[in-house]
């Protein structure tokens, strides 16, 4: 028998940008600091055929490990 | 970090200064966080059911937290302690404050023969009592005998209307004097499970079990933009500071004897407001890998 769960998978921005925060169905709720190259990210006015255009918005900490990794757009 | 508790997140929130974050779970204890730093400041503990929603007002002074334990209740931050409770008739899915934070709002599911219900409660910040009983009470009776349950409620600018989103798609904006539907429309063809507005109360985002996220403009319900994914969408927020959505969920359908073991499993995905273009996905998972990449803490009691 399948079923489908859907949890909450609350997200919210902190109105100062500089940070957001996720909360997951196993009870943690992530704190994800916003790196400088996501602060000072400008964004592009998308033009055709600019595919591989690197937007990163890498997550790090203070010592600016990075973490998550960054997907290009996916057309 | 204790692992193994799954209490699901159901709301996460930031106050309006941006210091705070205010978190509620399924284990009955809401909580608040330094956003900076992810130190736990305090919890607010009495509800008997899961906390669904809650809201804060503008200045951080008072609380309020929305229970499948068919109570609202109203808290003073600073302290914790429990002002008011307002008993409803079923399980209260959503509160807000009104502008100025002498109202709220609550949506509450149907239960047993009771219909679900918009309530409207005056809690003015003069007096030290308040009456438990709605100053406005808006009953949603059952539409072609199915059940609509509404899933989120906003105050639009100056406490002009109610904006409320229902589990079949439709976003309506109710009189909040009289009761009266003002406008409807069919955003969705399934469940909207979530409703945002911007700070300046001009644009608001639902967040719905189509796989989409849309943007509409509060005044007008004009449909403006639409951000497409392959799961549901179950949270939807727009960036302040930036013109950015971040949408969170992409839980995938999933075999309830197969579900142990692989829960845990969320991701946000960053899009731009006005090309619709995803940007980004930032994908979350457990164990102490992760530990160096973000400030990660427990809702645990």
């Amino acid at each position: 028998m399948y079923l489908t769960i859907v949890f909450p998978q609350p997200v919210d921005i902190n109105p100062n940008g500089r940070n957001y925060a996720s909360g997951a169905e196993d009870g943690y709720v992530r704190l994800h600091h916003f790196d400088k190259d996501y602060l000072d990210m400008k964004d592009p006015v998308p033009e055709e055929g600019e595919e591989d255009e690197e937007d990163d918005i890498d997550d790090e900490e203070e010592n600016g490990e990075v973490a998550a990794a960054a997907t290009p757009a996916p057309q | 970090l204790l692992q193994g508790h799954e209490r699901p997140i159901t709301t996460v929130k930031y106050n309006y200064d941006g210091d705070l974050l205010f978190t509620a779970s399924k284990d009955l204890v809401p909580s608040v966080w330094r956003s900076e730093t992810g130190e736990r400041l305090g919890t607010f503990t009495g509800h008997k059911g899961t906390v669904w929603d809650l809201d804060c007002d503008r200045f951080t002074q008072r609380l309020l937290t929305a229970s499948a334990d068919a109570t609202v209740k109203l808290w003073q931050i600073e302290t914790g302690t429990c002002l008011e409770t307002f008993t409803h008739r079923g399980p209260v899915r959503g509160v807000a404050w009104a502008t100025g934070g002498q109202y709220f709002a609550t949506i509450s599911d149907p239960f047993v023969e009771h219909n679900a219900k918009i309530c409207v409660y005056h809690v003015p910040t003069n007096v030290e009592k308040w009456s438990d009983s709605p100053k406005l009470e808006i009953d949603l009776p059952k539409i072609q005998g199915k059940r609509v349950n509404p899933t989120s409620i906003h105050w639009t600018a100056c406490n002009e209307d109610l904006l409320v989103a229902f589990d079949n798609g439709v976003v309506r904006w109710y009189d909040p004097d009289t009761g009266d539907v003002k406008e409807e429309i069919q955003a969705h063809d399934k469940k909207i499970n979530r409703l945002r507005m911007n700070r300046q109360q001009t644009l608001f985002i639902t967040s719905s079990a189509d796989f989409t996220s849309k943007l509409f403009d509060v005044v007008d319900g004009k449909h403006l933009k639409t951000y497409k994914t392959d799961r549901p969408v179950n949270d939807a927020v727009i960036s302040e500071t930036k013109e950015h959505i971040l949408l969170g969920g992409g839980q995938e359908a999933m075999s309830v004897t197969t579900t142990s073991g692989k829960v845990g499993k969320f991701e946000t995905r960053f899009f731009h407001l006005v090309y619709e273009e995803e940007f980004g996905t930032v994908k979350g998972h457990f164990g102490p890998i992760n530990a160096c990449a973000y400030i990660e803490f427990a809702c645990y009691e």
